[in-house]
């Protein structure tokens, strides 16, 4: 680490020292003198405090008490007071005084309690048909809504139950993985896909602050709103997808009926049919111009993580992509019958005969991407049968990945690939120039295994579509598992003129590249 | 406006700011259990006078002198029991707060990408700090150091951190 000029480095030294209580006065004194004299140390101290301080919120998934919480600490008895254990459940204890809860308790219960309870558990609730409720729930005073359904379900440190069933009363869920279904006592419903946060507020409210939901609003929960950070979004009727980036950034498609948006600074608010998306920040609410290609519809607006990042999927289909196939010997010299091509598929094998080895060549067009920088990247094959060759022959195969670095020979033809001419091929059955190319990573593919997919991911697929400059990226697959006799199996996955499977994809998480 | 919609109205003005006005209050105090405690009050006190605050007005500002006023007040109240900041100190965190309000918020969403980087060990300990609330003793116990080590650890830990949030940003 480079070393910071002194009187930083004891700036430092001292705010440790606050966060973990072990500030002495004199110190205490030194520390006051260096923050109110110097303005760079008063901006570290501070964004210091504040990376603090919300490590502290984040890890302890604490939302400070509720009003909610202050509420049942009212009705517990006048001589109790609300603290925070270390599970940051809310737990009424006997009185230590950091304050007069008993004052607190008095203004609050004429007004604030009975208003408060009132208005939750008003008519509307008495109208909703009964919904099915079990778990344990005893107790509860407040719940605003049912945990309907869970579908591979994690959650993070709730302070709510987390069992399907479960009532829910106002509070804080995290969704680290899986759907969760939940139904307001409004009747509106809301599908929760993790990772996501959300605050329960009401029957006819929900605050998400990240992740996505997908709500279906019955007419008589019309008006049910999923507030967010930017805007409010009220339903008119209808079904609508919202995404939430953990930056604030959404995005939201109304998947049938009106929803209407109240953007938070600006105070505008705008309608949104079926059909419409939109993007919503701090600035404002667009409605346009929020696909990044044509025919994507909104497909690319989940997965948001900061501001702008989008979910990017480029098929070899798509613009100057192409895919094929190379194969070692003559096959000239057998039969038509006898020749084992294909036209859809991409045959790879590593054979004993010197005619059978067969590497496939994905070219993928990343021109669309020439503004972004790639934060995560996949690289999808479906697993095919080719119909050639006995499975029993090869063990579980392991497939090798390589980009291809030298860039001049990224302009490949398809009609013209051939084993002696295909860029950095090299004899081997598994071979290639290493000059050239570049190791993404390896699959593997089953013994008998004739469908489904696999993928290749991780940091050289990055750093590798980071380093393109030609907006074309090839790469090479080849089989490195050799077969244990002649007549093995030959892998195949689908090409990009497969009729029913998907051609290899590139999804990746971009964000804009920022002029410097 | 009905008395639940207002009620409403607040719980979600509440919901949308409260993390800003807690992390706001714990630059002040940061001090857990003070801050905590100090931003129950301010809750409190914000929906008692929830009546005086101007619609289309910033809830965020409005919430943000209230948890300041508890701040002194707390401060007054346990001047005794624990040493404190003077009030001229506290005043001139909080403006400097209220001003860099904005690129505070980026700091905080960033964040979460630096914790994520740290290597293994170091996010153990700052989960076992934050998410678990042990004690420096505990965790020294736990990951095989002295407290003294550990203290310098969790401070180290805490400055990484800080850098990596002002790289980040400074890179976007």
């Amino acid at each position: 680490m480079k070393s910071l000029p002194k009187h930083i480095e004891e700036a430092y030294g001292l705010f440790a020292k606050v966060v973990d209580e072990q500030l002495t006065k004199i110190e205490a004194k030194r520390l006051e003198d260096l923050v109110t004299g110097d303005v760079e140390i008063r901006k570290l101290y501070v964004e210091y405090m504040h990376t603090h301080s919300c490590i502290h919120w984040e890890q302890t998934n604490a939302v400070a008490p509720s009003i909610k919480d202050l509420v049942d600490a009212t009705e517990e008895g006048s001589n109790q007071r609300v603290s925070w254990n270390s599970e940051k459940r809310i737990s009424v204890g006997s009185a230590v005084s950091a304050f007069n809860w008993k004052d607190v308790f008095r203004l609050l219960v004429g007004s604030f309690a009975v208003l408060a309870v009132g208005a939750w558990m008003g008519s509307r609730w008495e109208l909703t048909p009964e919904l099915p409720v079990s778990g344990s729930t005893g107790g509860l005073r407040n719940v605003v809504a049912v945990l309907t359904q869970t579908v591979g379900c994690r959650w993070q440190g709730s302070r709510l139950p987390t069992l399907s069933g479960s009532q829910l009363e106002p509070g804080n869920l995290r969704l680290t993985g899986g759907l969760a279904t939940i139904t307001f006592r409004s009747g509106a419903e809301i599908v929760l896909e993790g990772p996501a946060e959300i605050d329960l507020i009401t029957p006819m409210r929900c605050f998400l602050r990240s992740g996505k939901l997908v709500a279906k609003v019955p007419p008589e929960a019309k008006g049910f709103t999923v507030v967010t950070e930017h805007a409010d979004l009220i339903d008119q009727g209808t079904e609508f997808g919202v995404s939430v980036s953990p930056s604030g950034a959404l995005g939201m498609s109304v998947i049938d009926g009106l929803v209407e948006v109240r953007h938070q600074r600006s105070g505008v608010l705008k309608q949104i049919r079926d059909g419409e998306s939109s993007v919503i920040s701090e600035a404002g609410v667009a409605t346009d111009g929020v696909v990044l290609f044509e025919g994507w519809g909104t497909e690319v607006m989940p997965d948001l993580r900061r501001d702008d990042t989008q979910t990017v999927t480029v098929s070899t289909a798509f613009g100057r992509g192409r895919d094929a196939y190379i194969q070692s010997g003559n096959p000239e010299k057998y039969l038509e019958a006898e020749r084992h091509n294909s036209e859809s598929l991409l045959l790879v094998k590593n054979s004993l005969d010197e005619d059978w080895t067969r590497k496939a060549y994905l070219g993928f067009d990343l021109s669309p991407l020439s503004d972004y920088h790639v934060v995560e990247a996949v690289l999808n094959l479906t697993i095919e049968s080719s119909g050639f060759g006995y499975a029993s022959l090869v063990p579980d195969a392991t497939f090798g990945v390589y980009g291809l670095t030298e860039e001049t020979l990224d302009e490949w033809l398809e009609s013209e690939l051939d084993w002696d001419s295909a860029p950095s091929n090299l004899p081997g059955g598994a071979e290639v120039d290493l000059n050239r190319t570049v190791r993404i990573g390896e699959f593997i593919v089953i013994q008998g295994e004739l469908a489904g997919s696999c993928e290749v991911s991780g940091r050289q697929l990055i750093d590798f579509l980071n380093e393109d400059t030609n907006q074309l990226a090839t790469f090479i697959i080849v089989r490195e598992t050799l077969e244990s006799k002649v007549g093995s199996i030959v892998h195949a996955f689908a090409g990009k003129d497969h009729l029913t499977s998907a051609a290899p994809t590139l999804r990746m998480t971009v964000e804009p590249i920022v002029p410097k | 406006m009905p008395e639940h919609d207002r009620t409403e109205e607040f719980i979600c003005l509440l919901a949308r700011y409260e993390r800003q006005v807690s992390t706001y209050v714990m630059v002040m105090v940061p001090h857990v259990a003070d801050a905590e405690d100090i931003i129950q009050e301010a809750k409190l006190v914000m929906w008692r006078h929830f009546s005086k605050f101007k619609a289309g007005t910033s809830f965020l500002a409005w919430a943000r002198k209230i948890a300041f006023h508890q701040v002194l007040a707390f401060r007054k109240r346990k001047q005794r029991d624990r040493l404190q900041f003077s009030e001229e100190f506290l005043t001139v965190i909080a403006e400097e707060a209220e001003n860099a309000s904005d690129y505070l918020e980026k700091r905080r969403r960033t964040l979460t990408d630096c914790i994520e980087k740290l290597q293994g060990q170091h996010r153990e300990i700052i989960q076992l700090r934050y998410h678990q609330g042990l004690g420096v003793e505990a965790i020294a116990d736990r990951v095989d150091r002295t407290e003294g080590a550990l203290y310098r650890v969790l401070s180290r830990i805490r400055q990484m951190l800080h850098s990596c949030v002002s790289r980040q940003l400074m890179r976007s």
